[in-house]
């Protein structure tokens, strides 16, 4: 409770300093396919169940301003048992973001998603809000970004579930962008560690290998 | 006392008016007037006393011209011919200007006179009068004399060289000529700013047969030129090292590449085997993937970057190049319909003439 009241303060002064900067008359808006390759690991107390599947996915993001870009994402992935006897999983999530570059190298970057991951059995709901620091350092040529990404998940609601204790996500990867079209490459991990209602614990991980493929409009001008 | 005191102060500058008095201007003028009223033997003393040796009065050389003219057109009507054509050529000698007003002598006086012109040869120019020469519709003039006809030869010359280009080269008659010049040298370019000479060559057309102990001569008229014309622009700098981007890639920046790609791995590697769970593992085959591409895109930047031209910064200096090309081009232009429009101030000039 007391992590969703400093989020809820920190993201206002966020977008303030964002806001704060002139904004150019014409943001390009990036629209871009995702095809990730998702791992997800759970110990519950009953050993390690790890499923994994393919997903698919949509994001857009507009940039705003020579800082500050936001965005909005929908995944979903069909996650399938190592083991024989566990259902299929369905992942299915939605994901506000924003990112604010402060050196065109590096800045931070927040979110707010809500994941559904259902079997035939039920589902659960995950809300989750993260914020962290990102660097994007470039490669000579300015075509080549190096991206890493660390930052803490300090909501993490889960039905059924205590808040986590430990959560905390990262990314490194690589984004490659030509006249109007961006390619991406990203390994994504996602920590938690959760009580259970009945005091067991709980870890969690989330694994992607996201390949990202967009093109920018409208064309900027020279 | 009072009365004393004026009385003192007039006799004490009687001396000073009786001096004023017999100043060269006033006995020529006395003489002048002398002469009109047919007084010739008062006049000729006057004329010879401003042309004796023992003049006590600064004589100038147009008033030892005019006393020499008078007295030559009053020995005439004397009917003392040859001293009068003495005095005539002594006139002109001084000054090949000199001329007798038909209106006001007589034939024989001018006779006289004309006489006195083929027997002496001397030419003359008439010292340059300030003015403002646009050559494209003006030309400045150049008024010579000779004594009588005479092959000429009018050039301009640097005040500093002793050669020059011709603006007249002819046979001339006796008396005023004006010699016309536009402001440019033979290339057809504007005179530049310098001291030039006007220089008048000549030889007499009668020569020895006049009994002339001189038949040729020259004289010159120095003269100032100065070309105005609007401010000038300046042209743009040359681009220095601090204008243009690097050409080529340094080795630091490449290097700097390959270090991307290895923190990528290193992050890789670091999310896989650090940040993860330790009991549930990770995925290590996600890591390898973004890991490998990340070196690979590293050492390929570094191999393909180090030493290499950068297109975009050369294309980018080539703009820039191009760009100020096309500002002093402009400049330039400007600076060219500027001097078209200049002008010459031409200003009389001291020098010695020959």
């Amino acid at each position: 409770m007391r992590a969703a009241r400093a989020l809820c303060c920190t993201v206002p002064i966020f977008l303030l300093i964002a806001e704060a900067r002139p904004l150019h008359s014409q943001s390009p808006w990036t629209v871009s396919g995702r095809l990730a390759w998702v791992e997800e690991r759970v110990n519950a107390g009953f050993g390690l169940e790890r499923f994994s599947g393919a997903g698919l996915g949509l994001e857009i993001h507009r940039r705003l301003g020579s800082r500050f870009t936001v965005g909005v994402r929908g995944q979903s992935a069909t996650l399938t048992p190592d083991a024989s006897g566990d259902l299929d999983r369905r992942v299915g999530e939605a994901e506000a973001s924003a990112t604010l570059a402060i050196k065109p190298w590096w800045g931070f970057y927040g979110s707010v998603t809500r994941r559904t991951i259902a079997n035939d059995a039920g589902a659960q709901s995950w809300t989750l809000a993260r914020i962290g620091a990102e660097i994007r350092p470039a490669f000579t040529g300015e075509r080549f970004r190096a991206i890493g990404r660390l930052g803490v998940i300090p909501v993490s609601s889960v039905s059924g579930l205590s808040p986590s204790s430990l959560a905390f996500d990262g990314a490194v990867g690589l984004d490659y962008e030509r006249d109007r079209y961006v390619l991406g490459l990203v390994y994504g991990l996602e920590r938690f560690a959760f009580t259970s209602n009945i005091g067991t614990r709980r870890d969690e991980q989330l694994s992607t290998l996201t390949f990202r493929g967009g093109i920018k409009f409208p064309r900027r001008r020279a | 006392m009072r009365r004393l005191f004026v009385t003192a102060v007039f006799l004490a500058a009687m001396p000073v008016c009786a001096a004023a008095q017999d100043s060269t201007a006033v006995v020529l003028q006395r003489a002048r007037d002398l002469y009109e009223q047919i007084e010739l033997e008062r006049a000729l003393p006057l004329y010879r006393g401003v042309l004796s040796p023992s003049w006590r009065f600064d004589v100038t050389q147009g008033q030892r011209v005019e006393a020499n003219l008078y007295l030559g057109a009053a020995l005439e009507l004397l009917g003392q011919r040859d001293s009068a054509v003495t005095h005539f050529r002594a006139a002109l000698e001084r000054d090949p200007f000199a001329d007798l007003d038909p209106a006001r002598f007589t034939p024989t006086q001018l006779e006289a006179f004309q006489a006195a012109r083929q027997s002496v040869f001397a030419i003359g120019v008439r010292p340059v009068t300030a003015t403002r020469l646009d050559p494209r519709t003006g030309k400045m003039t150049f008024a010579i004399a000779t004594t009588h006809g005479a092959a000429v030869r009018c050039e301009i010359r640097l005040a500093n060289q002793e050669s020059g280009f011709p603006i007249f080269v002819g046979d001339i008659q006796a008396g005023l000529r004006e010699i016309e010049w536009d402001g440019l040298l033979p290339s057809g370019q504007l005179a530049p700013t310098a001291r030039y000479a006007f220089v008048l060559l000549a030889r007499s057309g009668i020569g020895a047969r006049g009994g002339n102990t001189r038949v040729t001569d020259s004289t010159a008229a120095y003269f100032d030129v100065r070309q105005e014309y609007a401010a000038l622009e300046d042209t743009l700098p040359d681009l220095g090292a601090a204008d243009l981007l690097p050409e080529q890639y340094r080795g630091s920046t490449a290097a700097g590449d390959l270090w991307k790609g290895l923190g990528i791995a290193a992050g890789a590697l670091f999310l896989a085997n650090v940040a993860s769970n330790e009991e549930l593992g990770s995925p290590k085959e996600m890591a390898a993937v973004v890991g490998v591409v990340g070196v690979t895109v590293g050492i390929a930047s570094f191999a393909t970057r180090r030493g290499h031209n950068r297109p975009e910064n050369i294309a980018a200096n080539e703009r820039r190049r191009a760009e100020r090309s096309t500002a002093n081009a402009e400049v330039r232009r400007r600076n060219a319909e500027r001097l078209a429009q200049t002008v010459l101030l031409i200003s009389p000039a001291a020098g010695r003439s020959n």
